[in-house]
């Protein structure tokens, strides 16, 4: 060995153990320090929003007033009962800082669960997207086929990470089969392990992903989509039910974290109608459940969360439970416990 | 079936962390990055690491529904990191200038003995874009082809500055040793 060589790998051992010197697990309580930041945040933005349109009602008022004020107010004279302007004590109802979100349910009559976390409202942050979902025959049971429309995407131009690609003809743009790899090293049996994603020429990138549909009709029907009338996007393809879209634009959820003997829960409410709800589909397995009192589904992911999912009374919004591992074996227990409010 | 017809050429498994669209949730990005984004932020800034972190990640929070379908969040995680060191540095060299008492403020994080804390100092003078890729490869963990994404440069430009900042780190460890 020589004498470079030797210092080579004694900095890098060095450089090793400095850098392993400093990484540590996260604290216990950082998820919900994060919230609570965010949280005040929202505070912080609403509250400087609702001031603004205090101001903005308090010199519309003032405004307002003013000709009323000349035209019924003559010198000397007291100002008659039937010409009083709209009393300024209107404008703090119109003014006050916007509520707190909240969640039209809450889990009840189980043991051990507990919120850690108030109500949390998640807005689009930004981002663009649209999101499609077309079911099989009978209903999402019977297979789901989900676009997920991105224009801002940032970063890999590639499929990436432990999964296996494919390419396949486009016309446009390059698009691969995706499918995540298991501990082996080796793809997921499971066709809703592989999904499309096609970066098209004009900078749009599409992931098609799917419940119990083969990779070769994945295909298919991806290419199949085209623009529609009313709609953003149709699937002319027999044995396939449109299901809904959901955009960026019109997304609002609110979500509340809770606990139960350790373990996770995440409460939420979201817009979007079921195609949002679709939008992340790698489900393993998909049942009709009644939840709250209302046609609900129970989604069971890849990594063993089960998503519970069902239409709330206000159009266009559902609601969710998403469960930890540890927990799904009382699912029905959990499930039973959601209670509107 | 397709799947099967799978050659080994276009298996990608370049990061064992990161799946593409995978039902994650924030808390599973947070439990899995905060290790790295600790490590490179303490790295680069010497205190104030746990602030950093968390504004990162209330970033990310915030952004959630954006990240959640980028390829590679932790990678999103470690740019924001990454900028906002380079921020916090801007006004710590302003800061030195001026009030040069500070540069001897101790970080308030226990653990890293004197060697380590040496060793960062030491690559905490070094310019910026090696000192991003070696803290970032070292402390971060991270592959040469995501520091190059982290940083937007290619990666030929990262495995020069790292070579770069080793022979200068090695020969301060020469002259101090």
């Amino acid at each position: 060995m020589t004498n470079d060589q030797h210092n080579d790998d004694a900095f890098e051992q060095r450089a090793r153990i400095a850098g392993a010197a400093l990484r540590r697990p996260a604290p216990a309580d950082g998820i919900a320090r994060l919230q609570s930041i965010r949280r005040r945040q929202q505070i912080v933005r609403t509250s400087i929003a609702a001031g603004a349109s205090a101001i903005i009602v308090i010199v519309g008022l003032v405004v307002l007033n003013r000709p009323a004020d000349r035209a019924i107010k003559p010198a000397n004279s007291p100002v008659p009962s039937t010409t009083l302007v709209p009393s300024t004590s209107t404008a703090p109802t119109t003014t006050s800082v916007p509520a707190s979100p909240t969640l039209p349910y809450t889990l009840m009559g189980i043991d051990g669960v507990r919120a850690i976390d108030d109500p949390v409202a998640v807005d689009a942050g930004g981002a663009t997207w649209l999101v499609v979902a077309w079911s099989g025959p009978t209903g999402i049971t019977d297979g789901v086929v989900v676009l997920n429309e991105s224009r801002d995407v940032i970063g890999a131009t590639e499929p990436e990470g432990e999964v296996t690609s494919v390419p396949i003809d486009v016309p446009d743009g390059r698009a691969y089969l995706v499918t995540d790899n298991g501990v082996d090293g080796q793809p997921l049996a499971s066709p809703s392990n592989t999904r499309l994603m096609w970066w098209r020429d004009d900078g749009r990138l599409w992931i098609a992903s799917n419940f119990e549909v083969t990779p070769e009709r994945l295909t298919r029907l991806t290419l199949a989509i085209q623009p529609g009338s009313g709609l953003p996007y149709v699937l002319p393809e027999a044995g396939t039910e449109f299901v809904g879209f959901s955009t960026s634009d019109s997304y609002e959820s609110v979500r509340q974290g809770w606990s139960m003997g350790g373990s996770s829960l995440t409460l939420a409410v979201t817009t979007g109608g079921l195609a949002q709800q679709l939008a992340d589909v790698t489900a393993v397995s998909v049942a009709e459940r009644t939840i709250a009192g209302a046609a609900g589904y129970a989604f069971t992911l890849p990594n063993g969360q089960v998503n519970l999912a069902w239409p709330t009374a206000h159009p266009d919004q559902w609601g969710s439970l998403l469960i930890s591992p540890p927990l799904v074996p009382r699912l029905d227990e959990i499930a039973a416990a959601i209670t509107p409010i | 079936m397709l799947i099967t017809s799978t050659s080994p050429n276009t298996t990608h498994m370049t990061e064992p962390t990161e799946f593409a669209i995978v039902a994650t949730s924030f808390e599973d990005l947070y439990l899995r990055e905060y290790s790295g984004l600790i490590a490179v932020a303490t790295a680069l800034s010497g205190r104030d690491a746990e602030d950093l972190v968390q504004d990162a990640m209330v970033r990310a929070l915030v952004s959630w529904e954006k990240v959640r379908r980028l390829e590679r969040p932790g990678g999103w995680c470690h740019r924001v990191l990454v900028n906002l060191c380079r921020s916090r540095w801007r006004r710590l060299v302003t800061e030195a200038r001026f009030l040069s008492r500070q540069r001897r403020e101790e970080s308030s994080m226990p653990g890293p003995s004197d060697d380590v804390m040496a060793f960062w100092s030491a690559v905490r003078e070094l310019p910026e874009r090696p000192r991003l890729a070696v803290a970032l490869f070292y402390a971060g963990d991270r592959s040469v082809v995501d520091v190059a994404r982290i940083l937007d440069v290619p990666e030929g430009t990262v495995r020069s500055d790292l070579s770069r900042a080793r022979a200068v780190l090695l020969s301060r460890m020469e002259s101090q040793s």
